[in-house]
């Protein structure tokens, strides 16, 4: 209180301040309302009509992803609804007659309440005045059910007079489950609108399409409902996502790699199938450990094909051998080393698994001798050329990104000898797949390259933008012209991989239905305290048929566990087992069958037909089983010439027929036809002047 | 029976016929909001929120007698024991409260539900009345403001915890007291100043606003401040304000688009401009400006309205029973409706004013301020005036828990005051 006022009047004066206060907020709310219902009444009232209206988005569909074949749906939105019902809109009559059944029906249908319970929730929703929604069911529910609920008691009436209200919602749906979920992609939890990874987060912009905009009105109690007017603007559905995946290698390798990853108890495995010339992923499969409850399962839940970039180990000795080749202009019978299992480099062990002895080039390779690698770069570059070596791998692109069109690839980490870890260490271990960070599919396109005979192929996984059935936009793998190696070289690199098949660390899985080619590895795994005994990252990348080579493929498998820890044991059986079932499968690329063919099956299958037909058959395959008439002809089963079938309105002879050839006669003369079992007819009886059945056997 | 003699003697008369004044407002209000011109009810049918706020009312009226027949010692002796029995049944109730429509702030008792917080004002302002009325506590003292702020601010606090922030803001009604128990006037202006910087951040970008607010310094600071008082210490002070409502003007910005969940940030963007979302946020708003307009000047007759039935406004019988009054009522109705209430604050501060104690001076000040409080929200936000805040219109809304602790509060004040007239006699 400010002195020379006095008590008394400053306590007045804050008690009519006090009420001052109040008043004037009185004042205002009537100053405010007096607007509101007298000046400004018809401005609030034109509301009246017209606000109920606005407009709403309307949601686009999402594009469908599919496999190869532009047909199996790998990914796609279906609508789901919501069950619901306004208890008042039913009438009295109609609503007291039938609630009990629909309550029965509900009952049945969802299982999870009693037929009790749903009718006192109906009828005490239809008692509350407020009350204009009952959600029922407890559940979403699919179109088929929809179909069938639609039938109950009273909703049959209709959304008007029975109430029943169905609210649509997208679901994204994955028909193939987790089949290659990490490559497909998921929608993001929160909106269910966005990608979150894979192709839905990469193909985003096509896949979601635009939303469109419509005038909706707001009914009493909050629903929408739809005005058809002329200023919708339509939602424009999403386009679709045509992968390179084949659903088939996908679950040939899925399996293959699910088997070798329980049996080991790895951390995870990758694999990866490639179609050598086009760069089209056929397959792409991660799966990785999970414990919980005790319980390990094996799903995708990160895409390491694509994002796990490590020491790939000794598949690296490829590019080291690649080069040495190219600079050293070396035969693979030439001497290479005398491995005694060690060398010693800048104060440190440089060892191999074992002492090989006396190896050649090639055997070098077939053998994975780290020795050997080490003694050819020392003898072809010397260890203070690692420029050289490094202008190699940039030729072999194995220090550049593919690419891909998945977001998020990892770049690979190639130490120069500017960086700041390198070391006197850093060229030999470099050289055998250490000291270095590469993905599996970048791997797998520096292997797919030399399997192409040394031309370079992008892989793609996603091949085609289509809008309805119109191919809006094509994806091709960019293909690089030249050769990176000269020919000789990239023929001696895949004789080398034949010979590791064949001789070398992956011999016990030679034998197959095809011939394979490729390289082992297993990397000691590296943590923040240098690298661990113990674990291991191991691999086997390499194609095959080995002689015509059509598929290359890698396959990972980190920290397998239990007897058998190197990728020839862990990764080699797991890429035989894919080689063998994809040969099987892909009948173009067996080897061409003898010509000639059995034209005496042909002939025996020719029953019944037009003449016409007859000899254009006969004529396409060189037949001697020339038919001399013409119209309807026909063969009785004991006979082996033509005879011509009178087209008259009598039936005719129709034994030793088969369904196909019978039915055209048949229907031509105005029969409509019934049968009865399967194969050629039996017995036949006319039912009436119309009807004809058919006893097949 | 001397002492039942004495309460009617004592009893301030006119407030209880304003009291029942607002009762039957609301009772017949309430029967025309739930009206359904096809299927008449019958106005003490239990079917619908008219007859249960009959019953409501009668209990009120025990409620009433029970207060009026206690000792009228035991609110200031029991104050304390009143607020923290409060405080832990506020804290309880987040855990054992039911959920209705996500917030935890009712307790079911059998077929009632309770909701402390509406109760926990009572108990607020007797607390606060019985500490500034402690021998030797002194508002103007910086200690004893803050003991009697944090006695304010607790309850809030839980209730927030409650996820029922409208019922938790009404506390804010409590500077009232503050001011009027000899707080500094600097406390209210500054809050004042808060809430008119509060609305400009809202209307304006942050940026702007810290800008205006410099020229209105640099203007305060050339054109009225003669030379002398241009002092670097009064320079200090003027950067200090400054720096301040800017860090405020930013942290309103900030609170709103990165604090407040989504629903919070529309009811926000709606009060700005309510026709951003006409069918979604803006649509109780929207609703409820048309039906009180509709009415027009006069009205359009007693159970006449169609926008406050077929459920156009949410709420019609609760939060926007004032839309049925401005609608069936029209201008006349609202003039008289808040004439009632604005009679009622005055006469309860000229009570308050009277009051030969501290203590019930303050708590009729609280009271007048609680009251006061709602009805600048509950009206507000149906005119357009405040964002959506769901608390009731003093002793009109419907329902027990809302009716109860006005009447509580109010005839506690009531009480205390027919003592001091009984006294006097």
């Amino acid at each position: 209180m400010k002195p020379g006022t006095s008590i008394k009047g400053e306590i007045k004066k804050r008690s009519w301040a006090s009420f001052i206060l109040m008043a004037s907020v009185g004042v205002l709310i009537l100053y405010k309302a007096f607007l509101l219902q007298t000046i400004q009444r018809e401005k609030t009232l034109v509301n009246t009509t017209r606000p109920l209206v606005a407009e709403r988005t309307i949601k686009a569909t999402r594009g469908n992803i599919y496999a190869c074949d532009g047909k199996s749906l790998l990914a796609t939105s279906v609508p789901i609804y919501s069950l619901g019902m306004d208890p008042k809109q039913a009438k009295d009559e109609l609503f007291d007659g039938k609630i009990d059944s629909l309550s029965l029906m509900l009952s049945r249908f969802f299982g999870d309440r009693s037929k009790s319970v749903y009718k006192e929730m109906i009828v005490k929703a239809r008692k509350n005045r407020k009350t204009r929604y009952v959600a029922l069911g407890g559940r979403q529910i699919t179109h088929e059910e929809r179909e069938q609920i639609k039938k109950f008691p009273i909703f049959s009436a209709g959304q008007h007079k029975g109430g029943v209200k169905f609210d649509r919602k997208e679901y994204r749906m994955l028909p193939f489950d987790n089949m290659a979920m990490r490559t497909v992609g998921r929608l993001d939890k929160e909106t269910h609108s966005k990608g979150a990874f894979g192709v839905e987060y990469s193909y985003n912009n096509y896949l979601s399409g635009k939303d469109g905009k419509g005038l909706f009105e707001r009914l009493p109690g909050g629903t929408f409902m739809p005005l058809e007017t002329s200023s919708d603007v339509e939602a424009e559905p999403g386009q679709d996502v045509i992968t390179t995946i084949d659903v088939n290698y996908q679950d040939m390798v899925e399996s293959a790699l699910r088997e070798q990853v329980i049996k080991s108890n790895a951390k995870y495995g990758s694999v990866v199938v490639m179609e050598i010339e086009t760069g089209e992923i056929k397959a792409l499969a991660n799966l990785s450990r999970r414990d919980r409850n005790g319980a390990t399962t094996y799903l995708e839940d990160m895409n390491y094909a694509v994002l796990g970039g490590t020491d790939p180990g000794s598949t690296f000795k490829l590019a080291s051998m690649l080069a040495i080749l190219e600079e050293g202009n070396l035969n693979a019978t030439d001497h290479a080393v005398n491995c005694e299992g060690m060398v010693r480099h800048s104060n440190k062990d440089f060892t191999c698994s074992h002492a090989h002895g006396d190896l050649t080039v090639q055997e070098v390779f077939e053998q994975s001798c780290n020795v050997g690698i080490y003694e050819l770069v020392k003898r072809v570059f010397g260890f203070n050329r690692m420029e050289d070596y490094l202008a190699y791998l940039h030729t072999f692109r194995i220090d550049q990104p593919v690419g891909f069109q998945l977001k998020g690839e990892e770049k690979p980490y190639i130490k120069s000898t500017s960086d700041k870890t390198y070391s006197g260490t850093t060229f030999p271990w470099m050289s055998i797949g250490y000291e270095t960070k590469i993905t599996p599919l970048q791997m797998l396109a520096f292997y797919n390259a030399v399997a192409n005979n040394g031309y370079w192929v992008q892989p793609i996984i996603v091949k085609e933008i289509r809008q309805a059935n119109e191919v809006t936009m094509k994806f091709e793998a960019n293909k690089i012209s030249n050769r990176f190696c000269s020919k000789k070289n990239v023929e001696i690199a895949q004789e080398m991989m034949k010979g590791v098949a064949e001789n070398g660390t992956a011999k016990k899985f030679k034998d197959g239905f095809c011939k394979i080619a490729g390289k082992t590895g297993t990397a000691q795994k590296r943590t923040s305290n240098g690298y661990q005994a113990g674990k291991y990252y191991t691999s086997f990348i390499g194609y095959f048929p080995a002689d015509n080579p059509k598929y290359s493929c890698v396959v990972v498998i980190d920290e397998p566990q239990g007897g058998q820890l190197y990728g020839g044991d862990v990764c080699a059986p797991v890429f035989r087992s894919i080689a063998n079932k994809v040969f099987a499968y892909d009948v173009k690329i067996h080897p061409a069958q003898k010509s000639g063919m059995n034209t005496n099956m042909l002939v025996k299958s020719l029953k019944a037909g037009h003449a016409e037909d007859i000899s254009n058959v006969t004529d396409k395959f060189d037949l001697d089983d020339k038919v001399s008439g013409n119209g309807l002809q026909r063969k009785r089963p004991d006979s082996a010439n033509w005879e011509k079938i009178e087209e008259s309105k009598e039936i005719p002879d129709l034994t030793g027929m088969t369904l196909k050839d019978a039915l055209p006669l048949l229907e031509n003369q105005g029969y409509s036809v019934r049968r009865k079992g399967f194969g050629k007819v039996k017995n036949y009886s006319l039912e009436s002047s119309k009807v004809i059945t058919l006893v097949l056997n | 029976m001397a002492n039942e003699i004495n309460i009617k003697s004592g009893i301030d008369w006119l407030t209880v016929v304003l009291y029942l004044a607002l009762l039957i407002v609301g009772f017949f209000n309430i029967y025309a909001a739930v009206y359904n011109v096809e299927d008449p009810i019958p106005l003490y049918s239990m079917a619908h929120n008219a007859g249960r706020q009959l019953l409501f009312m009668i209990l009120s009226f025990i409620i009433v007698m029970f207060i009026l027949f206690l000792e009228y010692k035991i609110y200031d002796s029991f104050a304390y024991l009143f607020y923290g029995f409060m405080i832990l049944l506020l804290i309880a109730t987040i855990f054992i409260g039911s959920d209705i429509k996500g917030s935890h702030s009712w307790i079911k008792l059998g077929i009632f539900s309770l909701q402390p917080a509406e109760f926990a004002k009572t108990a607020t302002a007797l607390a606060l009345a019985r500490y500034l009325s402690t021998q030797g506590v002194n508002i103007t003292k910086f200690k004893d403001a803050w003991k009697a702020a944090a006695i304010v601010m607790i309850p809030p606090i839980i209730i927030i915890l409650q996820k029922e922030t409208g019922s938790a803001l009404t506390f804010a009604a409590f500077m009232v007291v503050f001011y009027r128990e000899g707080l500094p006037a600097i406390y209210p202006i500054l809050l004042l100043s808060f809430i008119g910087l509060l609305i400009l951040t809202l209307l304006f970008p942050a940026w702007s606003v810290i800008i205006g607010i410099g020229f209105f310094a640099a203007a305060v600071w050339y054109l009225f401040l003669k030379r002398y008082e241009r002092t670097r210490q009064n320079l200090y002070r003027m950067l200090g304000l400054f720096a301040l409502f800017a860090t405020f003007s930013l942290g309103v910005n900030f609170f709103i688009n990165h604090i407040l969940q989504p629903h919070q940030q529309k009811r926000i963007q709606i009060l700005v401009n309510p026709d951003s979302d006409p069918l979604g946020a803006g649509w109780n708003v929207t609703q409820s400006k048309i039906a009180i307009g509709s009415g027009g000047f006069i009205g359009k007759g007693y159970l006449q309205g169609t926008q406050t039935k077929f459920d156009f406004v949410p709420e019609q019988s609760t939060d926007f029973i004032f839309c049925t009054i401005g609608e069936e009522w029209g201008f006349l109705g609202s003039f008289i409706l808040i004439s009632i209430y604005l009679a009622l604050l005055w006469r309860i501060i000229t009570l308050a004013e009277l009051q030969r104690n501290k203590f019930s001076r303050v708590y009729g000040y609280s009271v007048a301020s609680i009251l006061f409080f709602h009805l600048l929200v509950n009206i507000g936000m149906t005119i357009g005036l405040m964002p959506v805040i769901g608390i009731p219109l003093p002793l009109v809304s419907y329902g027990g828990s809302s009716l109860w602790s006005f009447t509580i509060l109010l005839f506690i004040f009531l009480k205390l005051e027919a003592h001091r007239s009984f006294k006097v006699k």
